[in-house]
C-alpha cells in the first residue's frame, strides 16, 4: 500500500520542493496551502506523515496540529520551520496538551527531505 | 618716688646764718634747700617733698612763727617738723602753741651744732618712720582692693606659700572644693591636686619651690585634676605665677583654677560630632576635596587621593584645573560663572579626570561654594565619584541590546529567507539529479547549489550568533571554542577575505571546551579578532593564528598576530577603559576593557605580550574541564 504524505505550507515554493523531492519515490504526496484546507483533506483521506509549517496566515502550525489531533491522534506531524521563537509558548503548551508533534529546522535539502519520510515511514534511522 | 634722698628746708633772712647753717648740716644726710624770706620758703614747699624745716623765727616781714603758721595749714606740710632758732633770752616759744607736740622744737642761737645735728637726726629718723608707715598702708588698701577682685572671682584662686602650703583662697575655692573658710589653710597643695601633672612641682614638694619650677608655672595653662574635701576628683586648668619680695627672693605663688567640667562636656560632644564628619569624609568612597577661590587644593581625603593617584603633599602643590583636560575648562568656567557663583552650587555633572599617570577617567562631579560668616566666598567644595564602571556596564548594556536588536531582525529575516532558500535549493537539486554528470549544465548547478548552501549557512549563523545570551535565564554550559571561533570568523568572513588575512586554527584536541554562557565569549573573541584584524592592517604580512591548549588545569586560548604591536607607552593601558588608539568613531576604547570584565566573569584572566614591528599575543586563560 502506498504511504502518503501532506505537506501544509502557505509557501507555494516548500510545497513545489517536498513534491520534487519526493517524485519518483515510493511516496504519494499531497499539498495543501493552509490549515485550514489540510484539516479538509485529512477528514477525507488518512495520511502516514504530515509535515506542517509553523507560521502561516490563518490558522498556524499548532492550531492546525491541534485539529489533526482531534482527528487522527497518532499519525507522525513534523512541524517545519525556520524560527520558532515567536511560538515557543504555543509549541510549549501543546507539548502540555499531550499532543504529540516533532520540530524540524529549515532549511531542508531535497536529499533531507528524502532521508526524514523515509527514515519515518520505513523505519530506518535519519541520516 | 623719684629721688628718695630726704630733703631739708632752711630759712633766715640773714645770709650768714644760712650759711653757717648750712655747714652744720654738710654732715646730714640730706639735700638742704635754702631760702631768706617765708614767701620764698612757701613757694619752696610747693615744690619740694621736705622733711624737716629750720626757721629762724625773727625775721622781717614773715617771722618764724607765721611761717610755720602758713605750714600748718598747707595740705602737703600740715605735718612738716620744724625746729625754730630763737635768741637765748627770749620766752617767744610760748606764743606758738597749739602746734602739733614732738613735731616742733627750739634750739636757742647762739646753738652748739652738736645740739642741732642730734635734733636733726632725730626729725629724719621721725620722717623716715612716718613715710614707712604711709607706704604700709598704701599697701594695704592695695592689698583689700586684690582681696575684693579675689571674692568676686569665679575662678579659684589661691596663694601658696613657697614651701607649698595653701595661705589663702577665694570664695570661689572653697565652693569648688567643698571646704569651710579656714579649714583650707596650711593644707598642702601637693595633696589638692594629681600630682603626675603637677611634675614641676613635685621637687618643691620635698624642700621649697625653686624659681626653675615657678618659672614652669607661671602663665602656663596645666589641665589637672584637683580633689575636692570628699577626694572627688575635678578636673580644671591651672595657671599660675609667682611673687617675690623686695631683693627678689621667692615668696610664694598664686595660683588660679578654673573647673573645666562644662567645657569638656562640650568639647567631648563638639569632638564626638566632629569625628562623625571626619570619619564619613575619611571613609567616603566618594572623593572629596577643598579648594579655595584659585583653585588651588587646600584639603583632600583619602578616595579622592586614590582616584587622582597622587599623595596629598603632591596635591597642594597643584591647581585644580590640571586635574581635569583642556577641554572641559572652558564648561566649568561657564559653570562656575552661572551656577555656582549665583546659586552656590553647581548641577552634578559629567567630565573626566586626569591621574598622576595620565590615566583619563570619567567622573560625575558636584561643587558647593564655601563662605565665610560674613558671607564672602572662601573656596569650593568638589565632590567626584568615578563612574568608569557604569559607563562600562553602560557599554555592556548597549552591547547587549544591540545583540537583541539583531537577534529579532534575524529571526525575522531568516524566516523570510528560509524559505525562499529553501526553494532555490531543492529546485537546484531537483535539477542536478535530472542532469546527466557529463553535462557541462551539472557543473554549473553544482556552483549554483554550493553559493545558495553558504546564503543558507549565512542565515543559520547570523540567527545563532544572536541568538545566544538573549535571555537572561541561560545556563553556563561546556561550549567548544572552535565552534565559538568559527560563528566569528563567519561574522568577520567578508571582511578577512578582502584584506586577505591568513587565519591560521591550531586546536589541541584535548582541551577544547570552555565553560560559558550564552553569547559572552563570542564577544570576547569578537572583540580580539576585530582588534587583530586592525593591527595587521598596516603590516606587510597578514596572518592571524588562533591556538587553543591546555594549561595546568587551565585552558589557554591564544591570539597572535603579525601586526605592528603595542607601543611600549600603551602597555599599562590597554585594559583601562576609554583608551584607544584608532581614530574617532572607529573604536569605543571598551573592547578590551569589556573582554577582560567578561573573562574575569568566567574566572579566568587576559594575558598579553607585544613586539614592536612584530606583533601582538594575546591570551585567554579559562578554567578548564576536570574529568
Amino acid at each position: 500500500m502506498i504511504k502518503r504524505i501532506l505537506v501544509i505550507d502557505d509557501d507555494e515554493a516548500i510545497r513545489k520542493v517536498f513534491l520534487l523531492a519526493l517524485e519518483g519515490t515510493e511516496f504519494q504526496v499531497d499539498t495543501a496551502p493552509s490549515g485550514a484546507i489540510g484539516i479538509e483533506m485529512i477528514k477525507e483521506q488518512s495520511y502516514d506523515l504530515i509535515n506542517i509549517d509553523l507560521k502561516m496566515p490563518g490558522m498556524n502550525g499548532v492550531e492546525t496540529l491541534r485539529e489533526i489531533r482531534k482527528i487522527n491522534p497518532d499519525t507522525p506531524v513534523y512541524i517545519v520551520t525556520a524560527f520558532f521563537g515567536e511560538f515557543e509558548e504555543q509549541l510549549n503548551a501543546a507539548q502540555k496538551e499531550d499532543l504529540k508533534f516533532e520540530l524540524m529546522m529549515k532549511p531542508l535539502t531535497m536529499s533531507q527531505i528524502v532521508s526524514l519520510a523515509r527514515g519515518i515511514l520505513n523505519g530506518a534511522v535519519i541520516y | 618716688m623719684v629721688n628718695d634722698r630726704q630733703k631739708i628746708l632752711i630759712v633766715d633772712d640773714k645770709q650768714e646764718n644760712l650759711y653757717a647753717l648750712e655747714k652744720v648740716l654738710e654732715k646730714v644726710d640730706a639735700d638742704i634747700i635754702r631760702t631768706t624770706n617765708g614767701n620764698d620758703a612757701l613757694i619752696a614747699s610747693l615744690n619740694h617733698e621736705f622733711a624737716l624745716a629750720i626757721l629762724d623765727v625773727q625775721m622781717p616781714l614773715m617771722d618764724g612763727y607765721e611761717l610755720a603758721g602758713y605750714l600748718r595749714d598747707g595740705e602737703k606740710t600740715r605735718n612738716l617738723p620744724v625746729i625754730f632758732l630763737t635768741a637765748a633770752y627770749s620766752d617767744e616759744y610760748h606764743e606758738f602753741k597749739g602746734y602739733e607736740a614732738g613735731a616742733v622744737d627750739f634750739v636757742s642761737k647762739p646753738y652748739r651744732p652738736e645740739i642741732l645735728l642730734a635734733k636733726v637726726r632725730i626729725f629724719q629718723q621721725l620722717d623716715r618712720q612716718r613715710r614707712e608707715l604711709e607706704k604700709t598702708i598704701a599697701l594695704e588698701k592695695q592689698k583689700n582692693h586684690l582681696e575684693n577682685i579675689l571674692l568676686s572671682m569665679t575662678d579659684a584662686v589661691m596663694v601658696v606659700s613657697k614651701d607649698g602650703f595653701i595661705q589663702t583662697a577665694n570664695e570661689a575655692t572653697l565652693s569648688l572644693l567643698s571646704y569651710a573658710p579656714g579649714e583650707i589653710i596650711d593644707i598642702p597643695f601637693s595633696e589638692l591636686f594629681e600630682d603626675n601633672i603637677l611634675s614641676p612641682w613635685k621637687i618643691a614638694e620635698e624642700k621649697t619651690l625653686s624659681s626653675t619650677d615657678i618659672k614652669n608655672l607661671a602663665h602656663h595653662n596645666i589641665e589637672t585634676r584637683v580633689f575636692t574635701k570628699h577626694k572627688e576628683a575635678i578636673p580644671v586648668i591651672i595657671s599660675g605665677s609667682a611673687f617675690h619680695d623686695r631683693d627678689n627672693l621667692l615668696l610664694g605663688v598664686v595660683i588660679v583654677a578654673r573647673d573645666i567640667r562644662e567645657q569638656i562636656k562640650s568639647q567631648k560632644a563638639l569632638e564626638a560630632s566632629e569625628e562623625k564628619y571626619r570619619t564619613l569624609y575619611e571613609t567616603s568612597r566618594d572623593g572629596i576635596a577643598f579648594c579655595d577661590m584659585f583653585n588651588r587644593p587646600i584639603d583632600a581625603n583619602r578616595a579622592f587621593l586614590d582616584m587622582v593617584g597622587y599623595e596629598k603633599a603632591e596635591l597642594l602643590e597643584l591647581n585644580c584645573r590640571q586635574l581635569i583636560p583642556d577641554k572641559w575648562h572652558d564648561m566649568d568656567a561657564n559653570i562656575f560663572k552661572e551656577q555656582i557663583l549665583p546659586r552656590g552650587y553647581a548641577d552634578e555633572n559629567e567630565k573626566e579626570f586626569i591621574r598622576k599617570d595620565g590615566a583619563i577617567f570619567p567622573v560625575s562631579m558636584r561643587r558647593w561654594l564655601s563662605r565665610d560668616d560674613a558671607g564672602n566666598p572662601i573656596g569650593m567644595w568638589i565632590l567626584i565619584r568615578d563612574i568608569t564602571d557604569i559607563k562600562i556596564l553602560e557599554q555592556q548594556r548597549i552591547m547587549t541590546e544591540k545583540m537583541t536588536a539583531l537577534g529579532m531582525l534575524a529571526g525575522g529575516m531568516s524566516h523570510e529567507l528560509n524559505n525562499p532558500l529553501m526553494g532555490i535549493h531543492g529546485f537546484i537539486e531537483y535539477c542536478l539529479n535530472h542532469t546527466e554528470t557529463q553535462d557541462k549544465r551539472h557543473a554549473i548547478l553544482e556552483d549554483a547549489k554550493r553559493e545558495t548552501k553558504q546564503c543558507m549557512d549565512l542565515v543559520e549563523n547570523l540567527l545563532t550568533f544572536s541568538h545566544m545570551g538573549q535571555s537572561s535565564e541561560e545556563k553556563y554550559r561546556w561550549v567548544d571554542c572552535e565552534d565559538i571561533f568559527d560563528r566569528v570568523l563567519r561574522l568577520l568572513a567578508y571582511r578577512i577575505e578582502k584584506e586577505d588575512v591568513r587565519v591560521v586554527k591550531q586546536i589541541s584536541e584535548e582541551s577544547r571546551k570552555i565553560y560559558t554562557k550564552g553569547n559572552t565569549m563570542q564577544q570576547v573573541f569578537l572583540n580580539l579578532m576585530t582588534n587583530a584584524l586592525d593591527a595587521v592592517m598596516a603590516a606587510p604580512k597578514r596572518e592571524i593564528r588562533f591556538e587553543v591548549r591546555p594549561s595546568g588545569e587551565n585552558i589557554l586560548i591564544t591570539l597572535s598576530d603579525t601586526g605592528n604591536g603595542i607601543l611600549p607607552g600603551h602597555m599599562k593601558r590597554i585594559f583601562d577603559p576609554f583608551f584607544t588608539t584608532k581614530p574617532v568613531g572607529k573604536g569605543t576604547g571598551l573592547g578590551l576593557s569589556v573582554s577582560k570584565s567578561i573573562v574575569e566573569s568566567h574566572g579566568g584572566e587576559i594575558v598579553y605580550e607585544s613586539t614592536p614591528g612584530k606583533g601582538t599575543r594575546i591570551g585567554v586563560r579559562l578554567p578548564g574541564k576536570k574529568d
